[in-house]
């Protein structure tokens, strides 16, 4: 069910793994909304009006009320927007679950590939795979392998939606700075939710063409 | 009232412990606590969290809820009343949740690395970016809920909860890392609001001494230095 007069503007930037989950939350809603792709090397007015304290992107723009930092994003979407695709799930005690290992993710895993990045591939984390099997395990424990391959079993759920933007990054590092994450034979049901997403017509539109963000990342490898 | 078991481990000059006996003590939820030596930490801490074996962790009928903000979160949730933290409307809980990431990326980072630093230059970084979080935060109480208290208006919410466990550490902040947090006249809402914090039963119930946590900040300092 498409939303229309709910004057919804997302001020992106396309390669940002943030700014795809702030996507991915509104074409799983069917939610209309502008795409304000922005500069983020000459921020725009707009961009600095809607997040003075942070200056970056995603920021979500709804009855021109500002939200910004994509988890709360999310949330948001979640929150005002319940009837169509639920992210968050009812029960308190799996919320939690969901939002500890977004958290995880985001001290661990997305905090090593920005140290990757910046590193031209010379950044080392020996935690890395132990990470990653740790995901694996979280997604043993929460995701009904029966019901289908995301956190949330056959549809995706909130973690699924933080989770997504990996499922394009990751082979981007590998196949362009030798990233070196775990294997199939390590972590089965990780590798198996990331073709999901990347299968999802959602996550096709939400997510960029890994072929893309290779270049981009080519790109800003030749240009340091 | 009672919803099962409720038990805390924490350690008692932790910010994020804090914000987890705030939540429980304003919503007058009993609960067990146990005071965790963070340098032989108990079995039970290691089950309860065995990615980062920090606390808080807040076991309730036996299953752990780790990181304090999913903490206060999680209570809200199973709690709601008395003293419901996260608003209702969806604008002003992304509000508070945005305030109280921001406590965390911002005054958190900036006061953490305030005490540890080891050069004059680290320390003059630390110091500035923590009075910098801290404005904002001043800014933030002015526009949001002008002519009140605190970020919930008239009482706290879960940015208020967030926030004030930084208040009993501010002394440490100035005696450890020559921090000296601007007055009344520069920062009136700041002011306001921590007098209001402080005026709160619930919040002084668990608050340890300025004094004690400044010596220990000492300390955490010392061990710093030792180790660089």
């Amino acid at each position: 069910m498409a939303c229309h007069d709910q004057d919804v503007t997302l001020l992106s930037f396309w390669p940002s793994p943030f700014s795809m989950r702030v996507k991915l939350a509104l074409l799983l809603k069917g939610i209309e909304h502008e795409d304000l792709p922005q500069d983020l090397g000459n921020k725009s007015k707009l961009l600095l009006e809607s997040n003075p304290v942070h200056k970056k992107v995603p920021v979500l723009i709804h009855k021109g009320k500002p939200i910004a930092e994509s988890a709360i994003i999310v949330h948001y979407i979640d929150e005002v927007w319940p009837g169509t695709s639920p992210l968050l799930p009812q029960d308190a005690f799996l919320r939690a679950q969901h939002r500890f290992w977004t958290d995880f993710f985001e001290k661990k895993i997305s905090d090593y590939l920005d140290r990757f990045i910046r590193s031209n591939g010379a950044a080392v984390n020996e935690e890395f795979i132990q990470d990653c099997l740790l995901l694996e395990g979280a997604l043993a424990e929460l995701g009904d392998e029966e019901e289908g391959p995301f956190f949330g079993g056959a549809s995706m759920s909130f973690l699924d939606v933080m989770l997504a933007p990996s499922a394009v990054w990751i082979p981007a590092l590998e196949q362009v700075m030798g990233l070196k994450p775990a294997s199939q034979e390590q972590c089965p049901r990780l590798h198996k939710l990331f073709g999901a997403v990347t299968e999802h017509p959602s996550a096709k539109v939400a997510l960029p063409q890994i072929e893309k963000l290779k270049e981009f990342t080519q790109a800003r490898l030749v240009s340091k | 009232m009672s919803k099962g078991s409720v038990k805390v481990l924490s350690f008692w000059s932790s910010m994020f412990g804090l914000r987890v006996h705030y939540a429980l003590d304003l919503k007058g939820v009993s609960y067990e606590y146990q005071e965790e030596n963070l340098f032989n930490k108990s079995k039970e801490l290691l089950e309860a969290n065995p990615i980062y074996a920090k606390i808080p962790v807040l076991i309730h009928n036996g299953k752990p809820i780790c990181e304090s903000l999913i903490i206060v979160d999680y209570i809200d949730s199973v709690w709601p009343n008395p003293h419901k933290l996260l608003p209702e409307d969806p604008y002003k809980k992304a509000v508070a949740r945005f305030w109280a990431d921001f406590g965390d990326k911002k005054v958190y980072d900036a006061g953490s690395r305030l005490i540890r630093a080891t050069t004059e230059e680290e320390r003059k970084k630390a110091s500035e970016d923590l009075k910098w979080a801290l404005m904002k935060i001043d800014e933030a109480l002015g526009t949001i809920a002008p002519r009140k208290p605190f970020f919930g208006g008239d009482s706290m919410n879960f940015a208020d909860v967030a926030l004030a466990p930084f208040i009993c550490w501010f002394k440490g902040y100035q005696k450890v890392g020559g921090f000296v947090l601007p007055g009344p006249e520069e920062w009136p809402n700041l002011h306001k609001w921590v007098t209001a914090v402080k005026s709160v039963e619930a919040i002084r119930k668990s608050t340890p001494s300025e004094d004690k946590v400044a010596e220990f900040a000492e300390v955490i300092r010392k061990r710093a230095i030792g180790s660089a």
